[in-house]
């Protein structure tokens, strides 16, 4: 015989399902960083910052605070603190309902890498991923009672690349090969120049190319109006300095863009 | 892709038709549970007359194909006739129709419910692209078949196989429709896992109705079947292979079962022969477990009719004798013998299965399996409480230890969806409101939706071509139709295993073992660029072998893909290692295409083929 609850008794059991539900969504196993392709490449937030890769040898390249620097005063500090606890890093997929908005945006190919340092002073960094195209918002707190000179921004890039700015200047060493491709691909001449300063070579362009021989896909960096680049061929470093950043609610907020172009390789042959 | 359709339809329409020609004649009327049977003894009786044509060494394309067209139409003209003559009476033909416009309503949930998981599964993987890694191998039996190489044993038709788990029969079946329709391999198998899918969620609201005579707690099971994906070794819903192929008909076996009024029916003495013949044939192992829990509901049910007190003291001892004897004897098994030491890749630990629960279902399992078993105390029919036992005997069977043990979650994919289902009505049952139920089933959905998503981005996260998860790529399929029109005679393809197996499926072109390559084959892969001379090249070339192949190769179609330098790259131990492959196709860079061509200029090697994830170069072995 069917027992007929009163609506009160009936509302209470729906909450019952409400909250079986919730427990066991939350014992839902995910990633703590999904990876979301982006173009021929696939970002992920990792415990050093956000990452983008190829499975290919010498292939993944890195934004990361441990990199990233301030300069105050005369001196330069890296955005994290040295030694620093390992709560000093927060990532999402800490939280229940934020890990869970991450992996549906991660499923829908929007997601947003999220990844902050906390000492010796916030800084986040957001990246939004379209279908090929990575923008990377990062946002430093100013510490009170100091005044950055100049930011960094930087981005570890890998052996054999070969860097040009978009007037054709080689930014990085050069391979020879890799450039003889471009030049026939694009109908640029790639300029040689032998600087004063050779191991950090210097560029006011808003635009990057970065070219591997061994990565399918060419990756472009759209540079933010205020910064200047600074190629690192010692350290493997791509650096956009912001010389007199602008300092708004105590923030200074920089951005850039990575944009994975179409794979130029295949078309020469 | 509308042939890949209708031929995806005719895999499950054929065998029906010939089922019903055969067995029709001795009804008086069908019913929906009648299909079930027609099926099954109609792929049973395709596969007896495939074994008899190959026994007389009779199995060749041309007169298979004449016989299935001759089938095909002999199978239309009887069921016409069957079918009039139950249209004839009267009585039939209104209850025929009242029940129509429910089936229609059950039908169309059941369809959008299965379209709503397979769309969440398959966001990324647009037509023709595909996850199912062992479609592979099975694709490659069936170009076997349809160029006229058929056995019993599949290890006698494919070196890829080199254990038979299962009888050919999955293979023919799926065989036939491409036999008559040539839909593309590709298209075929994306369509036909959705048909699968939505055949196994209408087994779950079969087996959820028959167990309580609710309606609602067959929508409220199929819904948990729906998107409840099992996407580590088990599989039960979104890939068809032969275990998931078995389950799914090991459901409506089980179903149809616990429908009989009287056990000892006159029906089920030839019913369950045919069920556990069909089922055993699908795959050995599954097969027998399905049979032994059929069994096991037919020994409950009589128990349960004799001493009806007797279940709550079985719910809790049976699953657990059956955990204690079976982790007993697992401790005297030595694994590294099994399958060539695979077994012991497929022994889990309790904390590793409890992360795969996880992965599939969050926590549901505990929080709807508990009320789930509370309420087989509640219920008054002793049908949900059978399935409830059979359900906690398939889950001790997993935690016990025993090697491969969580592929038996196949067939409880069903039994436990309907624990789970009985975990949700323990709380619906006495909501009297259908706005209320009906809101209970869309926020079922909803929450059940969410944990599939979750897996599908889980599982997905490491399988990436370009925007699309997929275990192959265009670029692939392109290079399989250029292989189709080449010459195949005394030609071997090779590759690394994943390349070479899913090439192996598209062109039909044979290779060694596909995926399951020996370790010659592997250790002449690996250390491809190393040869110094071009005659040590061949020399070691010359060594690979098909066994069954009748005359040994003269050229060797060698495919230089993206995963190929994938695969060299990793260290010896893992290239020797089957269960690691290169599980998505990956363009090739520039550097790639400047090693092949230095090599292919250094053997002084043809290029016959190149697009943008491979090159194929042809090597004459008689050098």
């Amino acid at each position: 015989m069917e027992i007929h609850l009163s609506p009160y008794k009936q509302i209470g059991r729906v909450i019952v399902i409400l909250i079986l539900a919730i427990l066991s969504l939350m014992g839902q196993k995910t990633l703590p960083d999904p990876s979301v392709p982006l173009g021929q490449f696939t970002a992920t937030t990792n415990p050093a910052g956000i990452a983008f890769y190829q499975k290919q040898p010498h292939s993944s390249y890195l934004l990361s605070p441990y990199s990233d620097y301030v300069v105050i005063g005369d001196k330069s500090h890296s955005l994290i603190q040295e030694n620093h606890p390992e709560s000093a890093i927060e990532r999402p997929g800490t939280t229940f309902p934020t890990n869970m908005v991450q992996q549906i945006q991660a499923y829908l190919g929007k997601a947003t890498l999220r990844y902050a340092s906390l000492l010796p002073t916030k800084t986040i960094y957001t990246g939004i991923i379209g279908s090929n195209t990575l923008s990377v918002v990062r946002t430093y707190y100013v510490q009170e009672h100091s005044q950055p000179t100049e930011i960094a921004a930087t981005l570890q890039y890998s052996r054999d690349d070969v860097i040009v700015d978009d007037i054709g200047m080689l930014l990085s060493e050069s391979d020879d090969e890799t450039v003889k491709v471009y030049e026939q691909v694009t109908k640029k001449e790639v300029l040689r120049l032998t600087t004063i300063n050779d191991r950090r070579r210097k560029s006011l362009s808003k635009s990057l190319f970065i070219l591997n021989r061994r990565t399918p896909g060419i990756i472009q960096i759209k540079v933010s109006p205020s910064d200047y680049v600074i190629v690192d061929n010692e350290q493997k470093k791509i650096e956009f300095i912001d010389e007199n950043p602008e300092i708004k609610e105590k923030t200074i907020l920089t951005q850039y863009e990575i944009v994975i172009l179409a794979d130029m390789w295949g078309s020469t042959l | 892709m509308i042939l890949a359709l209708v031929a995806a339809c005719w895999f499950y329409i054929f065998p029906t038709l010939i089922g019903r020609a055969v067995i029709g004649w001795f009804k008086q009327k069908d019913s929906l549970k009648d299909f079930f049977l027609y099926f099954i003894s109609g792929s049973l009786i395709l596969y007896t007359l495939a074994i008899g044509l190959s026994v007389f060494r009779l199995f060749t394309p041309s007169l298979f194909y004449s016989i299935l067209v001759i089938l095909t139409g002999v199978s239309v003209i009887a069921n016409g006739v069957i079918s009039s003559l139950f249209i004839t009476n009267k009585h039939h033909t209104h209850h025929h129709t009242l029940r129509t416009s429910n089936i229609l309503i059950y039908s169309f949930i059941l369809i959008t419910i299965s379209i709503i998981s397979f769309v969440i599964w398959n966001n990324d993987v647009p037509v023709p692209y595909g996850l199912n890694w062992d479609m592979f191998e099975h694709q490659t039996l069936i170009n076997l078949i349809q160029q006229g190489t058929f056995s019993f044993k599949t290890s006698q038709i494919s070196d890829t196989f080199q254990f038979d788990g299962y009888s050919s029969i999955f293979h023919l079946l799926n065989a036939i429709p491409q036999i008559i329709w040539h839909p593309e391999p590709a298209r075929y198998w994306w369509i036909i896992q959705g048909l699968h899918l939505l055949s196994s969620v209408c087994a779950s609201f079969y087996l959820g109705y028959v167990v309580t005579k609710r309606i609602i707690f067959g929508f409220i099971a199929a819904i948990i079947g729906a998107f409840s994906f099992e996407s580590y070794v088990a599989y039960a819903t979104l890939f068809l292979v032969p275990q998931t192929f078995t389950a799914v008909c090991f459901a409506y076996g089980l179903g149809m079962l616990l429908e009989q009024k009287e056990l000892l029916a006159k029906r089920l003495v030839w019913i369950l022969p045919v069920l556990f013949l069909f089922l055993f044939l699908n795959h050995y192992i599954i097969g027998s477990a399905a049979i032994v829990l059929l069994c096991t509901v037919v020994c409950l049910l009589v128990l349960f009719q004799r001493w009806p007190k007797s279940y709550r003291g079985i719910v809790i001892l049976l699953p657990l004798i059956t955990f204690g004897i079976l982790t007993f004897f697992t401790r005297f098994i030595d694994l590294s013998a099994i399958n060539g030491g695979e077994a012991l890749q497929y022994v889990y630990t309790p904390q590793k299965l409890f992360e795969f629960m996880q992965v599939f279902f969050g926590n549901a399992l505990i929080f709807l399996g508990i009320p789930g078993i509370i309420f087989s105390f509640h219920e008054k029919d002793n049908k949900y409480r059978i399935v409830s036992i059979a359900g906690l005997l398939v889950l001790a069977v997993v935690v016990s230890g025993i090697p491969y043990a969580l592929k038996f979650y196949v067939l409880g994919h069903y039994l436990i969806g309907i624990v789970m289902a009985g975990g949700i009505w323990l709380f619906a049952k006495n909501i009297s409101s259908k706005i209320i139920q009906c809101c209970i089933l869309l926020f079922l959905t909803l929450w059940f939706s969410i944990h599939l998503l979750l897996n599908a981005v889980y599982w997905k996260n490491d399988i990436h071509y370009d925007s699309f998860s997929t275990h192959y790529s265009q670029a692939e399929l392109d290079a399989a139709t250029f292989l189709q029109a080449y010459d195949t005679q005394d030609v071997l393809l090779l590759s690394d295993p994943a390349t070479q197996y899913s090439l192996e499926a598209f062109s039909g072109m044979n290779s060694q073992g596909g995926a399951y390559m020996n370790n010659n084959t592997r250790y002449i892969v690996g250390k491809l660029f190393r040869y110094p001379t071009t005659e040590e090249l061949i020399q070691e070339l010359q060594t690979i072998q098909d066994p069954l192949m009748s005359k040994s190769h003269q050229r060797i179609l060698l495919v230089m893909s993206g995963r190929l330098f994938q695969w060299i790259n990793l260290p010896e131990e893992n290239q020797q290692d089957i269960t690691i492959n290169i599980w998505a196709p990956a363009p090739l860079s520039y550097k790639q295409r400047n090693d092949i061509e230095q090599f292919r200029n250094y053997h002084n090697f043809n290029k016959i083929y190149e697009n943008r994830d491979l090159i194929i170069l042809e090597i004459p072995l008689t050098y």
